[in-house]
């Protein structure tokens, strides 16, 4: 039988050539979320949130970076429904989104939504679903919060969906942000991160 | 909503017991590998893709340390999206074995299915393959199913530079003319990092149990693989 002594060569590809990649990764992220503690979400943020995760569960808090902006972000379950929290940089609220699945959504709203995706893609699979509510419908943060919490509908809330969706190339990711009467407002399209062939 | 805990957690409890009652259960045999592995993934078509790997199998352990090359293998897989989270694939696989022992190189076949669900915190696969080994004697069918679940370790979504967490339950049969069918079970457990869009490194253990209904054989590996996706 061949026998084999671990090459010292490994390590010095190791350190020359993997770990040396890793740093420029670094250097090169513009789109990010990373986990931060409690205390160094704003304080002014944290008023806001005061007295609202008494009974939420898994409360995590996120701190954004999106090309030259920083964001902040709480996400958390409440009455077994997912939600995030948006503030921006000075910890003024932005908005607040909740995990939904289609049968959520008004039953006209999902019309229109549904043919502008069937219009605009041969095949597409829905994949997540969010209401949000953003500081467009009251300036006001207590009523916000009030909004989400009561799952109020047809009061200029918006419905951001993920898709994948394939036109005549590949399937791509797109993240789309349809009006409360199901208007698309925004469409942007993902980068698909190359990790899939671990399930393959 | 309340599931997505509820299965994880449940996945988890399921795992770790079946792994404590499989390690207690016996020593008969038990051997240790290490198995690194490098892949490439290419587009040759928008819905049609490629994936190249070599994989080399080098015994690490059998009733004291030793560092024997058993085998490796070169395999060529060829996958077309029937959706953005289903596919079905076309396996070719060269084993060589004669170099490093007695045993006669493989030639194997791989048929496979593949469907992914998408949830809030984490993602789950199933993989069903059928395999058909050839080597000189009768040819060896095998079926196999494996359940994976992964998700990232930082966030809710996997950024560059982070790291995700994989593990895996695979259930086999195998069967061939002259042989009595034969039950395998494997799990695992692995830490992934995604050091560019294009790259990710894998590391972790599987524990495979061999024939479990008839001489049982245990073995432990030491996963390795670097991925890169042009």
């Amino acid at each position: 039988m061949y026998s084999y002594r671990p090459n010292p060569s490994i390590y010095l590809f190791l350190v020359t050539v993997v770990l040396p990649c890793m740093s420029v990764v670094a250097q090169t992220k513009n789109e990010k979320e990373y986990i931060i503690s409690k205390e160094n979400f704003p304080e002014v943020a944290l008023l806001q949130l005061e007295n609202k995760l008494s009974s939420a569960k898994r409360i995590r808090y996120f701190k954004e970076y999106d090309n030259t902006q920083i964001g902040y972000e709480v996400k958390f379950k409440l009455e077994k429904m997912y939600h995030s929290v948006e503030f921006d940089s000075i910890g003024q609220l932005e908005d607040i989104e909740t995990y939904i699945e289609e049968k959520d959504i008004p039953e006209s709203t999902l019309q229109r939504v549904n043919n502008f995706l069937e219009e605009e893609f041969n095949t597409f699979r829905i994949i997540k679903i969010q209401r949000q509510y953003t500081t467009e419908i009251t300036k006001a943060p207590e009523a916000l919060f009030q909004y989400a919490f009561n799952k109020d509908k047809n009061i200029g809330e918006n419905y951001e969906i993920v898709i994948a969706g394939r036109d005549q190339e590949d399937f791509e990711n797109f993240e789309l942000l349809f009006s409360s009467e199901g208007s698309l407002i925004n469409k942007r399209k993902f980068a698909s991160i190359g990790y899939d062939h671990i399930l393959y | 909503m309340d599931m997505t805990t509820y299965s994880i957690k449940s996945f988890f409890f399921v795992l770790l017991l079946l792994a404590s009652s499989l390690i207690l259960q016996g020593q008969e045999t038990f051997m240790g590998y290490w198995e690194p592995e490098i892949g490439i993934s290419y587009k040759v078509a928008p819905l049609y893709s490629h994936k190249f790997s070599i994989e080399k199998r080098t015994l690490w352990f059998e009733d004291k340390t030793v560092f024997d090359v058993e085998q490796i293998d070169v395999s060529h897989f060829s996958n077309y999206k029937l959706l953005d989270n289903q596919s079905i694939a076309l396996g070719l696989m060269y084993r060589f074995e004669s170099l490093f022992s007695d045993e006669r190189d493989e030639f194997r076949l791989t048929e496979q299915y593949n469907l992914t669900t998408t949830h809030i915190n984490y993602r789950l696969g199933h993989r069903i393959r059928a395999e058909q080994q050839f080597s000189g004697t009768p040819i060896n069918h095998r079926f196999r199913y494996r359940l994976t679940i992964d998700f990232p370790l930082q966030g809710t979504r996997l950024d560059v530079g982070e790291m995700f967490f994989i593990s895996s339950i695979e259930n086999l049969l195998t069967v061939a003319k002259t042989q009595k069918p034969e039950y395998d079970q494997r799990y695992s457990i692995s830490l992934g990092l995604l050091l560019n869009k294009k790259l990710t490194l894998t590391n972790g253990l599987e524990y495979r149990l061999e024939n479990y209904s008839n001489q049982a054989a245990h073995s432990l590996f030491l996963l390795s693989s670097l991925n890169i996706d042009l």
